[in-house]
């Protein structure tokens, strides 16, 4: 276009910035008010490393969950997930040894995600049924499965991976590095990535372009799954043991929290990677410093639910400043 | 002039979106029981400024003077609170609800405070449905009528809200020749009743058989308005391209002597839609459908392509007998399809213009086994496409919402071009295109065929047929009516074989 440059209005700047830097200015304002509130506690080294070490779980288990909600599905049997597949892969490494007992665990979500997947597009069930009635079913078996007896984790391979350290830094920040090293390539540089922002915003447009609607969904529900069981690796390394029952409790919550709070619109189509680490970290930062400054846990739940409705109003303000009418 | 002919004045109206101004200080008036027919290449800037109007955009700068006083269209509910009506291309309808729930949608008659009078408000319906001349139920639902049908629905609903100005944009694009002049009897009507027309139509014949002023927008700015008793054609299409286009239908290809036969289709049926068709596609043929409302042609097109099931029939391609279950498999015979619903069905709202234009060929376009995408192996495939196409837009990765509707179209047309098919089936691959990108499209499609491949058209448009087809079979409700071919191409028996008023093949 000729004389057309690319002007903006304040009000279209002001969306710009948010959406950019929005979350990190969250992310430090948190930080902030903690470190002030009680530096001795939070502003210190081991709390953040602790922190950033804890919120492998939450942002790992979240990467799936962006692909998913970018295609416009979701699933909310994430934390019977990540309990069915720990408790399973715990006991095979008491009997077996630890490193079988990760790959089992890893195996176990991607195939329980992979169920999901066949339920919402082959039996047409819509994602919300399909993954609430799978949410009680997983966690049910979690517990037959053991007779709710908490699985320990005492393979020295399964605990280093949660709990050892590489060059300083704890080592599941790696493996986090790593997953969305992966999933980053998958969305930006790998034909996968365009598939599954195709069937996000236009799924009859995608099928007349020669995409199989329904495989792509069924692998993204299958990578939730993926992802998902990396998280129940770390989740039962850290805690020391896989329990049927505390495992994954409100994990579902804490990552489509993460996943909306980065900036994935609910209805499809677009989202970011990036945002979704930023959110995790966010929701990590405001649960450890409230804990730490010894705020009611019902209390916490309150802000955390607080968190999640005002993320949703973010990216409705975002819109709206831009001026995107869709 | 006396200002108080005037309903609605703007002045000095911008609008910038991010990487584009779509209007740069436009003024631009309506009098009361005026046609005024809004003209403009794509990207012009006429949806904006109806947008504008309807109170779906706010402007960033200028005035808007209704009767008078200056206002505030800050909602589509009060551009209705104006009596502004804006019957868009793409309807706004509601798919789920009934013809009358959505002719009164917001203002249905009740029964004390809470209840619906189903009774009046399906007989005020029927009656607005009646004067229009209009026959559909309005117990209907929207989802199960036609394009052209919902277009009169639309129409209806503006009606019944006694709008001082209705907004027309491209009403006729998908209408018949009779619907069309139904419309026109219609819009001389309200004229005559004082109601204030703005008319959209990329069909200039149209807009001097009705208006009394055209205004033409080119750019984003307004060029000029005239009164239509005082230019021409000639005149107003040189203002809207800047140059003057002479030749509409340009350089009709060689006729193919050799009839290499690369696609034949034998009793083909397909449920409540297709009867028996058999035919044949010609290597480097141009081969138009032609047929109105119900002739089942979409349906024909969308099941070759493999978007729809067939219930009966064998197709075979290149001599091979094959089963085309879905667009994929089409795709990798060599098939490719250019919707008719840009909007439903085409764009990809929220990617790239570069990402909207690959995404068919982008599987192939990589390395270490399908893992990684060549990007510039992909940018280069663009930039030549964009280049053939003549695709207008700011940087590879504006989302491509923001392009106007000619250059999303040709996006979407590039897309199936890319994957270098052989045959190409274009449903309406004119419609709601300005005169020069029409000229343009049509060219693609004539060197397309001299190249070799084979075209399936499907168009409502006469001259479109007429002019650029090598055959052009007519369906009448599923069955074949009528054949054509460049000897004995006659517009008024076509015509009256998509009525069903005429059945013979002609050799």
């Amino acid at each position: 276009m000729d004389d057309s440059k690319v002007k903006f209005t304040p009000k279209q700047r002001a969306g710009n910035f948010l959406s950019s830097f929005g979350l990190i200015v969250i992310l430090l304002i948190i930080f902030g008010f903690f470190s002030s509130l009680i530096p001795k506690l939070y502003f210190t080294w081991p709390n953040f490393r602790d922190m950033i070490r804890f919120s492998t779980y939450v942002g790992i288990g979240a990467i799936g969950m962006t692909f998913l909600i970018m295609t416009g599905n979701f699933d909310i049997s994430v934390g019977s997930m990540l309990a069915l597949a720990g408790v399973i892969g715990a006991s095979i490494a008491i009997k077996i040894g630890g490193f079988i007992g990760v790959i089992i665990t890893i195996i176990i979500a991607t195939l329980l995600g992979f169920i999901n997947g066949i339920f919402v597009t082959k039996l047409k069930i819509p994602a919300f049924i399909t993954t609430l009635g799978m949410m009680f079913i997983f966690r049910a078996i979690a517990y037959i499965y053991t007779n709710n007896v908490p699985q320990y984790i005492q393979d020295r391979f399964w605990i280093f991976l949660g709990n050892g350290s590489f060059l300083g830094l704890p080592l599941p920040i790696y493996i986090m590095a790593i997953c969305y090293l992966i999933a980053y390539l998958m969305l930006k540089k790998a034909p996968i990535g365009r598939y599954i922002l195709a069937v996000g915003t236009n799924s009859k447009a995608a099928a007349l372009s020669g995409i199989h609607v329904d495989n792509v969904k069924i692998l993204v529900f299958t990578l939730v799954g993926v992802f998902v069981g990396v998280a129940a690796v770390l989740n039962s390394s850290m805690l020391g043991a896989a329990n049927p029952g505390m495992m994954g409790d409100g994990y579902e919550f804490q990552v489509i929290t993460a996943v909306v709070l980065g900036g994935t619109a609910l209805s499809g189509g677009s989202g970011s990677l990036g945002g979704t680490l930023l959110a995790a970290l966010i929701i990590i930062f405001l649960k450890s410093g409230m804990s730490n400054a010894q705020v009611n846990s019902y209390w916490q739940q309150v802000a955390t639910g607080v968190v999640l409705i005002l993320a949703v109003s973010l990216n409705k303000l975002k819109f709206w400043l831009i001026g995107q009418t869709q | 002039m006396n200002n108080n002919n005037i309903f609605i004045e703007l002045k000095n109206i911008r609008k910038i979106f991010p990487g584009v101004v779509a209007l740069k200080n436009v003024d631009f008036d309506v009098r009361y029981g005026e046609v005024h027919a809004l003209v403009g290449e794509n990207g012009a800037g006429k949806s904006t400024l109806i947008k504008i109007l309807g109170g779906a955009y706010q402007p960033d700068g200028g005035e808007i003077i209704i009767e008078g006083k200056s206002v505030t269209i800050g909602s589509t509910s009060m551009a209705q609170h104006f009596k502004i009506a804006v019957i868009y291309q793409e309807f706004n309808l509601v798919p789920d609800l009934s013809v009358a729930e959505n002719i009164f949608i917001g203002r249905e008659p009740k029964i004390g405070k809470s209840f619906i009078n189903w009774r009046k408000i399906n007989n005020d319906a029927a009656e607005i449905l009646k004067k229009l001349e209009i026959d559909i139920n309005p117990r209907k639902f929207i989802s199960d009528l036609s394009v052209a049908e919902k277009q009169m629905v639309e129409i209806a609903k503006s009606l019944s809200m006694n709008a001082k100005l209705i907004i027309m944009d491209e009403p006729t694009a998908t209408l018949t020749e009779k619907e069309v002049l139904k419309l026109f009897s219609i819009i001389k009507e309200l004229k005559a009743k004082g109601v204030s027309i703005i008319y959209i139509s990329h069909r200039l014949d149209e807009a001097f058989k009705l208006s009394d002023r055209i205004t033409v927008l080119r750019d984003g700015r307004k060029i000029e308005t005239k009164k239509t008793p005082e230019t021409n054609q000639d005149e107003i299409v040189s203002l809207m391209v800047g140059k003057v286009v002479k030749d509409y239908f340009i350089g009709k290809k060689e006729r193919i002597d050799e009839k290499e036969i690369i696609m034949e289709v034998k009793n083909y049926n397909i449920a409540d839609s297709i009867h028996d068709l058999n035919f044949k596609l010609y290597k480097g043929e141009i081969l138009g459908f032609a047929g109105v409302l119900g002739s089942g042609i979409h349906h024909l097109l969308r099941s070759l392509y493999g978007a729809s099931q067939k219930t009966s029939g064998e197709v075979y391609f290149e001599g091979k007998k094959v089963e085309i279950n879905n667009p994929s498999e089409a795709i990798n015979l060599g098939i490719g399809y250019v919707t008719e619903d840009r909007k439903g069905e085409g764009l990809l709202y929220d990617m790239s213009v570069l990402q909207n234009l690959s995404i068919i060929i982008i599987k192939t376009l990589t390395f270490l086994k399908g893992l990684f995408i060549r990007q510039k192996n992909e940018l280069a495939i663009f930039n030549k496409m964009a280049n053939e196409l003549d695709i207008k837009y700011a940087n590879v990765n504006q989302r491509i919402i923001y392009l106007s509707g000619g250059n999303q179209q040709k996006v979407i047309m590039g897309r199936t071009l890319v994957s270098e098919c052989k045959v190409l089936i274009l449903l309406e691959p004119t419609r709601g295109i300005d005169v020069g990108a029409k000229a343009e499209i049509h060219k693609i499609m004539v060197e397309l065929a001299n190249k070799g491949i084979s075209i399936i058209m499907a168009s409502s448009e006469l001259p479109e047929l007429v002019n650029l087809t090598d055959r052009c079979i007519v369906l009448y409700k599923g069955k074949f009516a009528a054949e054509f071919n460049r000897k004995n191409m006659n517009e008024e028996e076509l015509v009256a074989a998509e009525i069903g008023k005429l059945s013979y093949e002609v050799n």
